[in-house]
């Protein structure tokens, strides 16, 4: 579904990514774990369109997406839920997902997913009319992941969505983005929360300064020595 | 006395909040301060006039709509040549404001060659015509004034709570990098929110006119002065705050220029807006800038 060859991004003369091959196939939830600067919202950010890779290939359903605008991705249904949520504070919870739907058209279309969304995200549902920056860190989060389903994506991706939440809301986020997942959306997760993101991971990629150094299903991985020592604390 | 003072107050604060709406529009989404909106101005002013007396005489409100439309494309025009180049290369904000200079500088030049410099008679409406609002002499121009300005405001308020290009003005002030992830057109959104403060500089410039029932070339920077003045006051970057910001000037100086002189009348609005860099540099309503990571 989707095919990355050889990714290359740069900030000035830093390299953030150097070289990055990876795919995602349709139906999978495909993690990227690494820690602190390895260069996970880097890669999100060129999948999105908003960084400009500097070499490489991006392919997605087999078209050559590398130069696309991140509106047409979004278009063509790749969604980025950023790292820090940016939902937008001053807007209401229901303004924040019409934001989400900017390039849906159909008016049916966005009436279901609004609903999907208050299915998934009943805690957010009753509160429609609340400002956003007002919610809970739990519920900006849900917010940050229903705006970005309002687009009716076919990969989510999800930068760190477990990020400053407590270990019961992690592990709601977690059984969420599985049923999103079970709900046909393919999904691409960045997380430093390795344990809980390889649990419910088909395949994952470990990075680490910009490179890929180990790949496998999640299983395997949760059992690879070096990943136990370097991101799952021995 | 006081009532009439109050009443050319909110005529004259109409005029400034519209055109310092645009400031702060374009100042929420960019950190910028556009200063070619002064120029718009002027310009929609004098190809107001350049229709109205080879045109389009006959009607008033048909010359009105095609000066609109005019300053609108070239509010657009503006944002795609002189300021998206800058915006695109992700240079500092600073190469903006100096370019929106450059453009005021480029259109002053166009107005004053085509003008001239000398002082021209500007149609009006209903001249001469004077109504008693509770003993305040009140003319029919003035009256127009602020029903349009209220009916321009009430417009801008359904537009950017309930119309999809509207919010998506109010989201770009708020997240920019979150309005690109989320596929909105922001280009285009930000060429649409120079077009609309250009627009409202335009209803500005000819109700300005009107008013004087002149034109001259130096009408644009006198006003678009204070009405970044009153941008400033009410707070730059939210859209309340210039319309609170542009009546509380206007009415502060109409009272200064009734009771004392009209020269003093100038100095209030350099005044406030010093006083207010000095003790609440965010304005009325404008809120500590938070670093946006
Ligand atoms: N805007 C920027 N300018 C310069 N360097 C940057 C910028 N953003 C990131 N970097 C650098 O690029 C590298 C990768 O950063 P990135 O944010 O992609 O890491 P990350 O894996 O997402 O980290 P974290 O887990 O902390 O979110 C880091 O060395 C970082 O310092
Ligand atoms: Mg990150």
């Amino acid at each position: 579904m989707l095919q990355v060859n050889d990714l290359h991004t740069y900030y000035g003369n830093i390299k953030a990514l150097r070289g990055v091959s990876f795919h995602v196939e349709k139906g999978e939830i495909l993690s990227f774990i690494g820690a602190n600067g390895a260069g996970k919202s880097t890669l999100m950010n060129t999948l999105s369109g908003t960084l400009k890779p500097k070499a490489g290939q991006i392919l997605f359903e087999g078209e050559d997406i590398t130069k696309l605008s991140p509106r047409d991705r979004v278009k063509k249904g790749i969604i980025l839920a950023p790292e820090g949520r940016q939902i937008f504070p001053k807007f209401t919870v229901e303004e924040n997902l019409l934001m989400g739907a900017y390039t849906v058209n159909d008016k049916e279309l966005n009436k279901r997913n609004y609903e999907k969304v208050f299915e998934l995200f009943p805690q957010i549902k009753d509160r429609q009319k609340q400002i956003a920056g007002t919610l809970s860190g739990g519920e900006q989060q849900m917010l940050a992941i229903g705006r970005a389903l309002m687009s009716d994506p076919k990969i989510l991706m999800l930068d760190e969505p477990s990020l400053g939440l407590s270990p019961i809301l992690v592990e709601q986020i977690f059984d969420l983005i599985n049923e999103i997942n079970n709900q046909g959306t393919t999904i691409l997760l960045v997380e430093q929360n390795a344990m809980a993101a390889l649990e419910i991971s088909d395949r994952a990629y470990a990075l680490e300064t910009g490179e890929i150094t180990i790949e496998g299903t999640g299983k395997e991985l949760l059992h690879n020595d070096l990943i136990r020592k370097s991101y799952l604390g021995g | 006395m006081l009532l009439q003072i109050l009443v050319n107050g909110i005529s004259l604060g109409s005029i400034y909040a519209l055109t310092a709406i645009g400031y702060s529009l374009i100042y929420s989404i960019l950190q910028l301060i556009n200063m070619s909106n002064a120029a718009v101005f002027l310009t929609s002013a004098v190809i107001f006039y350049a229709l109205y007396t080879s045109l389009t005489g006959s009607s008033v409100l048909l010359t009105f709509i095609l000066t609109l439309m005019a300053a609108g494309a070239i509010g657009y025009v503006i944002e795609v040549i002189a300021i998206r180049p800058i915006r695109e290369k992700g240079d500092s904000n600073t190469y903006a404001l100096i370019s929106s200079i450059g453009v005021k500088t480029i259109l002053e030049q166009i107005c004053q060659g085509t003008f001239g410099s000398e002082i021209k008679q500007f149609p009006t409406l209903l001249d001469g015509k004077y109504i008693d609002l509770f003993g305040a002499r009140t003319s029919a121009i003035q009256i127009i004034i602020i029903l349009t300005t209220l009916f321009i405001l009430g417009f801008m308020s359904w537009f950017t709570q309930n119309n999809r290009v509207g919010r998506g003005l109010r989201a770009l002030s708020q997240n920019l990098n979150a309005c690109h992830l989320m596929g909105m057109p922001v280009n285009t959104l930000i060429g649409v929110s120079f077009a609309v403060g250009s627009m409202l500089a335009a209803v500005s410039g000819v109700a300005y006119c009107m008013y004087l029932k002149s034109i001259s070339i130096s009408v644009g920077s006198a006003i678009g002065n204070k009405a970044f003045a009153a941008t400033v006051l009410g707070g730059i970057g939210e859209l309340k705050g210039a319309v609170v910001g542009g009546y509380i000037l206007a009415i502060a100086e109409s009272f200064v220029s009734g009771y004392y002189s009209m020269a003093a009348s100038n100095f209030i609005s350099f005044g406030i807006l010093i006083l207010v860099l000095i003790i609440r540099p965010t304005g009325i309503f404008g809120k500590k800038e938070q670093k946006k990571v």
